[in-house]
């Protein structure tokens, strides 16, 4: 058998993918028919697998950097560049929603009284909720910041201290915004204003749910010994998602909160 | 041709992506002190100050009741119904201060 050193990762056969891309099918299936009137188990039962697919793949991955040893020092800056890439093409796809807020927003019809905020919509306060919200981020940006430098000085617990006080922001974060939700006087189906309003919003808070999950799963490698000073490479990509979020929300709160209900 | 232009992109990513894992011990003590002076007093300040204010918004925003229910094009668009409910309402319906067409609000 010949063995050929190089520094990538050549992977093992995985079932994986192709159960994710079947699960992912199964989701779009599943949408399709909530749209169409029938009941949500089609879209609740594959998103629930695509769940767990994920959960099995990336477990996976776990077990190849931190057990068998696969992730040399090219293969980490390859998934740092992936990552980067990621959230550059999350970038976009939160420039669409931006661009459609400006579009109606700039130059409203007369259907909606040639004003913005469109006529009968009556907009949340900003230094309400929202900028509770903006101060809850922005802080779990300063704790998360504090754990990843107490990884680098070895400092375990304190890491594991403030990565904890960071998810524990980002759940209230997520609860405050569901209370917004139910409190607001508009819904999405009021005006192009709800509809962009709850897709931009929405959308982001789906982020910070994720962002929140990601850096719980990097809390529960910091425990189990996995994470280390010199690698931490899903750390530190999940503490870049996260400023990602962060960020995505200052400019949401600027655009829609701030500039939408003057 | 592939091949080079990986090798290209593979030798750029080694070079010029830099891990955080870099700085030195020292520089990372330094700002370790400051991100904890920072996250043990501005962070729950900043916090507790917003949400006292965001707080008595709420209570004063509560004393308020909802405006007159009037219908307008625009408002309480309904091409299709919902899949959930009696399809006309919205997943985060609010029954004082949303209004249903051809109904009102919820609770008056």
């Amino acid at each position: 058998m010949t063995v050929r050193f190089t520094p990538f990762h050549l992977v093992d056969g995985s079932p994986w993918p192709l159960l994710s891309a079947l699960g992912a099918f199964g989701v779009v299936g599943g949408l399709m028919s909530m749209m169409h009137q029938h009941l949500f188990g089609t879209l609740f039962f594959y998103g629930g697998l695509i769940f767990l697919l994920a959960s099995l793949w990336w477990r996976d991955v776990d077990r190849e950097s931190s057990l068998l040893g696969f992730h040399t020092k090219g293969v980490q800056k390859n998934m740092y560049s992936g990552m980067i890439w990621f959230i550059m093409s999350e970038v976009f796809f939160f420039l669409g929603f931006f661009w459609t807020f400006f579009h109606s927003g700039l130059n409203s019809v007369i259907d909606l009284g040639m004003e913005w905020p469109p006529f009968g919509v009556m907009v949340l306060n900003p230094y309400g909720v929202p900028l509770l919200n903006t101060a809850v981020l922005i802080s779990s940006g300063i704790t998360v910041t504090c754990s990843h430098y107490s990884l680098l000085i070895s400092d375990f617990n304190s890491c594991s201290i403030w990565l904890a006080n960071t998810v524990f922001l980002g759940v209230l974060f997520t609860g405050l915004q569901y209370m917004e939700y139910l409190e607001s006087s508009f819904g999405m189906n009021d005006s192009v204003y709800g509809s962009i309003f709850f897709m931009a919003t929405g959308f982001h808070g789906f982020h910070v749910i994720i962002g929140s999950i990601f850096l719980f799963i990097s809390f529960l490698r910091i425990l189990s010994g996995k994470l280390s000073p010199n690698r931490h490479v899903g750390f530190e990509c999940a503490i870049w998602y996260w400023h990602f979020v962060d960020v995505v929300w200052i400019f949401l709160y600027a655009c829609i909160y701030g500039w939408g209900s003057l | 041709m592939s091949f080079l232009l990986r090798s290209h992109l593979t030798r750029f990513a080694l070079r010029n992506v830099r891990q955080s894992s870099d700085v030195s011990f020292e520089s990372a003590q330094k700002t370790m002190k400051l991100m904890r002076i920072l996250s043990l007093t501005v962070v729950p300040f900043s916090i507790i100050a917003v949400g006292v204010n965001a707080y008595m918004i709420e209570v004063e925003h509560g004393k308020h009741a909802p405006p007159e229910y009037k219908e307008y094009a625009h408002i309480g668009i309904m091409t299709k119904k919902y899949p959930w409910g009696d399809g006309k309402h919205t997943l985060f319906h609010n029954p004082r201060s949303q209004g249903i067409k051809g109904k009102g609000y919820d609770e008056q």
